[in-house]
């Protein structure tokens, strides 16, 4: 049996028709995840496929889970040695609403540590290798679990979305990453990175399986107060009418804009209305905002970390603070530097300057978003404004990564539902456009999304 | 821009080793340089928080969590207590 | 001498609360063993978040509007960072007045005995952080022992103006807010460490000098002694005050100077992402006027117009549910005020301690009952009885049935002939007991002590 190019849906329905079981399932992925993840590094931890068939709409499917979201029982690493050995106590929301559905787990997968990066290099663990081209990177922080997703290693699978890290590596492996709006899913039990601009989203291989597991994992829960209930209802929409924002689209190196470009005549012969915006005033400021925030909630989110309670055991002679200050030291470099950044932005007389300010530019930002978009259904730009590059690079130039968050970062500042999708070919990978729509208005991106995948077909191979 | 890394590693707990030094400085500069583009934004008028919105509170209501779940998590425990380190 | 100043940031405890500010864990962690009231948000495990108690908001408006304070409609949490063994996650959620921030309430005030108004800054809500022990003495112990019950307890922080001037005001500040605190139900005095003071003096003029962690209202004014004398004794030397935090040591009665010194440049305060502003709307703040009723002053007055001797209203005003339920009473049947205001302040209260009763039942008529009938119950001991039937919330009626002795001679006597075969060859205490028994089946427990008596009569008199 093989299972490669199947989406969820169809699995689902083999299932259904007695073509397939849940057991037959789980064992292909698990033997293939066991199988490729000696070169692709997509799982840190990979679990033996469950014996009982659980009841609901999945069936017993097993999921991949990106491993900054907790898991009752099983390590929860966020690809740190911070949290090597730590398993928590609890399920996050969104994966019991995943159990109650039916759904089982198949691993915890890799990522940036702490979710802090944009190409899946910054793990403890080592970098995700990317499934069309192993020497290059795959995109992050959600680097697992696309890779996971883009090599038939799991059916579908949670990451999380900061500042583009389900869109990211969605985008360099050649899949769907849908970012749901801000509160959709209950972030409760996500190891948080920024608070204030991060969601759960889903990597799958069609429009309509993330559509599936978000109406699963969505909903305001008692525990995230910040949550809300979304409209979960299908959206009929006949003629998408798009915005392009040709400011975004110029930041794009020449080969993504050239796919990109040739995806909206593609669009537009299909019936769909697109209009052009010429910039977005605030362009230049998008990565500032984002930074300052990030680093911001970061360094408070990440003070917990000191080794007492959990986490890596230290000998220490001296005092409490010393042994805080060993325990720390095991921090990657990524994560060491963002809380540091963090720390000077809020310390005394540089708040007002830097976060201050931050906020007052996500105001406006917003305000412009939201301006801008009024009278279309989604704004459509690419992804990532280059392609993959080779694994080391942003290493060696830190510059290389945080540039690459440039036009991913919009939706998590405005809290706006995203949906990347492959929309173009170049050589090996794939070029990611993404529909951004107004916050909670998810079910229309994913339509939108839906209809362009279906006249784009860039992924003809798969089977559907 | 006025920082040390000396500084901010000691203000944020971290011990930085003399490997991972000149990454670190790295990527803090570049961060840097993100941040400075906001000196030419307007500062706001009146300070203000972003706050999530809604509203959301729940009620006076126990509900006792398996604690002894949470004790298999700690470290170091003696006879349920948690046993950290010196605080001198 | 020269002037002292001092300002007072007082920590209390919502001990009216059932449940954690932020987590659903029990409040309830006096004397239970370690770390068993918590869960992954109280201890900072990662992925947790906060989720604020409604009733929190509730009990932290009641002293609000006690001290004349001014909520603001939309107050935010904040996140203040420092790293400490028992703050689990090195940051405390707080409130904060700058960065954008509003607390809950602002500029209140509290009256002092000698006629001096202290003004109230601000107040606003935060979370306790847990309990450090140690083996033998922090000083030789080779490491710290954490107990997480108490962390995520709901505190109200209340900062006034410096505007005290005496070590006897700030102790008579802590008195007349630990009063105004009951009024409402907030009892501290019964929960040990529910009251925590810090303390800030400054001696002619110069820097304050912060005093951490002190507990009650005489180690306060003990404190302010020590650390007043202390000040004016540099002063004197000519040497500078420095502005630093001190603790308090209970035991030696002086203040020693903390080591880690903490400014508020490096608390790092930032707004909490994961909880939305706290709202305070105008019915909101009725629903707690409406909660709250008059003071203890209020209930005294009233108490003693009824024409209450002294001692009696001043201890059925110092707490309210006694005096809600004399208030019922007077509704009831206005002639019985006297004897339940006798009852309230000596068998109830008894009664309230001898079995940690909470609460009395909502419904009085049971007690009006008993009261109506007082003089008719024949002794104190079945007076009690009744009444602790009362406060269990069991129904009572009380047996109008008075048996005289000369019936019950009669009764007995044909019991004991009817039952002649079962109890001939008995000991005397065992056919006692069975004839007891069947005595209180017909006449009550409460004529136990007639019957007792009648019976023994009677038995001596067949023997």
């Amino acid at each position: 049996m093989n299972l490669e190019g199947y989406t969820l849906q169809l699995i689902l329905k083999e299932i259904e028709n007695g073509n397939l079981s849940p057991e037959d399932v789980n064992e292909f992925y698990h033997r293939r995840s066991a199988d490729l993840n000696r070169v692709l590094n997509a799982y840190i931890t990979l679990l033996d496929p469950e014996k009982s068939r659980p009841e609901g709409d999945l069936k017993g499917i097993a999921i991949a889970i990106k491993d900054n979201i907790s898991t009752k029982g099983v390590r929860t690493t966020c690809a740190s040695k911070m949290l090597e050995n730590y398993i928590p106590p609890y399920d996050a929301t969104a994966v019991s609403s995943l159990k109650k559905h039916g759904g089982s787990l198949l691993g915890k997968t890799n990522m940036d540590e702490f979710a802090m990066g944009s190409s899946g290099e910054n793990s403890a663990f080592g970098p995700t290798r990317n499934p069309l081209n192993r020497e290059y990177v795959t995109g992050g922080s959600s680097s697992g679990s696309a890779a996971a997703v883009a090599a038939d290693m799991a059916p579908i699978a949670l990451g999380s979305d900061t500042g583009g890290s389900v869109r990211a590596p969605a985008s360099f492996t050649g899949i769907i990453g849908f970012k749901p709006s801000y509160g959709a899913v209950s972030r409760y039990g996500l190891i948080a990175y920024a608070n204030s601009l991060e969601v759960i989203g889903i990597l799958g291989k069609s429009v309509q399986d993330v559509s599936l597991l978000f109406k699963m994992i969505a909903g305001k829960d008692p525990m995230d107060s910040t949550s809300v209930n979304v409209e979960l209802m299908e959206k009929n929409i006949s003629k998408p009418r798009i915005l392009v924002i040709k400011s975004f689209v110029e930041l794009s190196a020449d080969e993504v804009k050239k796919e990109f470009y040739s995806s909206i005549g593609k669009l537009e012969s299909a019936g769909f209305e697109i209009n052009y915006a010429d910039k977005f005033s605030l362009t230049d400021y998008m990565l500032s905002a984002y930074y300052t925030i990030a680093c911001a909630e970061a360094s408070t989110n990440l003070s917990r970390y000191d080794g007492i309670r959990y986490g890596p055991k230290v000998e220490s002679a001296g005092n409490w603070r010393d042994y805080i200050s060993r325990a720390r030291s095991f921090f990657g470099p990524e994560v060491k530097a963002r809380i540091m950044m963090g720390t000077f932005i809020l310390s005394a007389g540089y708040y007002e300057t830097y976060y201050l300010r931050a906020l007052q530019l996500r105001k406006i930002i917003k305000q412009e978003f939201e301006k801008i978009i009024s009278g279309y259904d989604a704004v459509y730009v690419p992804t990532m404004p280059v392609l993959p590059w080779r694994i080391g690079n942003a290493i060696e130039d830190p510059k290389i990564a945080y540039a690459a968050d440039v036009l991913t970062v919009l939706p998590n500042l405005t809290g706006s539902p995203a949906i990347s999708l492959p929309v173009g070919k170049v050589r090996e990978f794939f070029v990611g456009g993404q529909f951004i729509g107004l916050k909670d208005e998810d079910m229309k991106v994913l339509k939108v999304a839906e209809m362009a995948e279906n006249v784009l077909q860039v992924k003809k191979s798969g089977r559907n | 821009m006025r920082y040390s890394i000396n500084k901010l590693s000691k203000l944020s707990m971290l011990k930085i080793s003399k490997e991972e030094e000149k990454m670190i400085a790295k990527k803090v500069q570049a961060l840097g340089e993100l941040l400075e583009k906001l000196d030419t934004v307007e500062p706001p008028k009146e300070a203000f928080v972003l706050a999530p919105e809604g509203e959301h509170k729940r009620d006076d209501v126990p509900v006792q969590f398996d604690s002894d779940e949470i004790i298999k998590v700690f470290n170091n425990v003696k006879e349920r207590y948690l046993k950290g380190p010196k605080t001198l | 001498m020269e002037e002292i100043k001092v300002g007072l940031e007082v920590h209390v405890q919502l001990v009216t609360l059932r449940t954690k500010l932020f987590c659903s864990c029990s409040s309830d962690y006096r004397g239970k063993p370690p770390n068993v009231n918590i869960c992954p948000v109280c201890t900072g495990l990662p992925g947790s978040m906060p989720a604020l108690n409604r009733k929190a908001v509730e009990e932290a408006l009641k002293v609000v509007l006690m001290l004349n304070a001014q909520p603001y409609e939309t107050s935010y949490f904040f996140r203040k960072t420092y790293f400490y063994p028992d703050l689990p996650k090195n940051f405390q959620i707080t409130q904060y007045d700058k960065a954008g921030g509003y607390p809950l309430a602002h500029d209140g005030s509290l009256k002092l005995s000698n006629g001096k108004t202290v003004r109230i800054e601000r107040i606003h809500l935060e979370e306790d952080p847990g309990r450090i022990y140690y083996e033998g003495s922090r000083a030789t112990a080779r490491y710290s022992l954490i107990d997480y019950n108490r962390s995520g307890i709901a505190l109200i922080e209340i900062v006034t103006a410096p505007d005290m001037s005496s070590p006897e005001e700030a102790r008579d500040f802590v008195e007349r807010l630990t009063t105004i605190l009951s009024d409402v139900g907030i009892n501290v005095k019964d929960y040990e460490g529910a009251l925590r003071v810090d303390v800030n003096v400054s001696y002619a003029g110069g820097e304050r000098v912060e005093v951490k962690n002190v507990t009650g209202a005489a180690s306060v004014e003990k404190a302010i002694v020590y650390e007043a004398f202390r000040q004016k004794t540099m002063y004197e030397k000519g040497i500078k005050v420095v502005r630093e935090t001190r603790a308090w040591d209970e035991k030696r009665r002086i203040t020693i100077a903390s080591r880690g010194k903490e400014f508020e440049a490096e608390y790092r305060y930032m707004p909490e992402p994961d909880l939305p502003p706290v709202t305070v709307t105008e019915s909101l703040i009725q629903k707690v006027k409406d909660e709250i009723g008059g003071s203890q002053e209020e209930r005294y007055r009233e108490l003693i117009s009824d024409g209450i001797n002294e001692e009696l209203a001043k201890k059925i005003s110092s707490d309210k549910d006694l005096f809600n339920v004399y208030e019922k009473i007077k509704f009831y049947e206005p002639s019985l005020k006297q004897l339940a205001a006798n009852v309230l302040a000596n068998e109830i209260s008894y009664l309230i301690k001898r079995y940690s009763i909470k609460n009395l039942p909502e419904d009085v008529s049971g007690l009006a009952e008993i009261l109506q009938n007082y003089k008719m119950i024949p002794d104190h001991e079945s007076a009690v009885a009744y009444l602790k039937k009362w406060m269990d919330g069991e129904r009572v009626k009380v047996s109008l049935k008075t048996v005289s002795a000369e019936d019950l001679h009669d009764d007995i006597m044909q019991i004991i002939s009817e039952n002649y075969d079962k109890i001939k060859n008995l000991e005397y205490s065992k056919k006692f007991e069975f004839l007891m028994g069947i005595l209180i089946k017909k006449f009550g427990k409460e004529n136990k002590k007639v019957l007792v008596e009648e019976l023994t009569k009677v038995l001596n008199k067949t023997k």
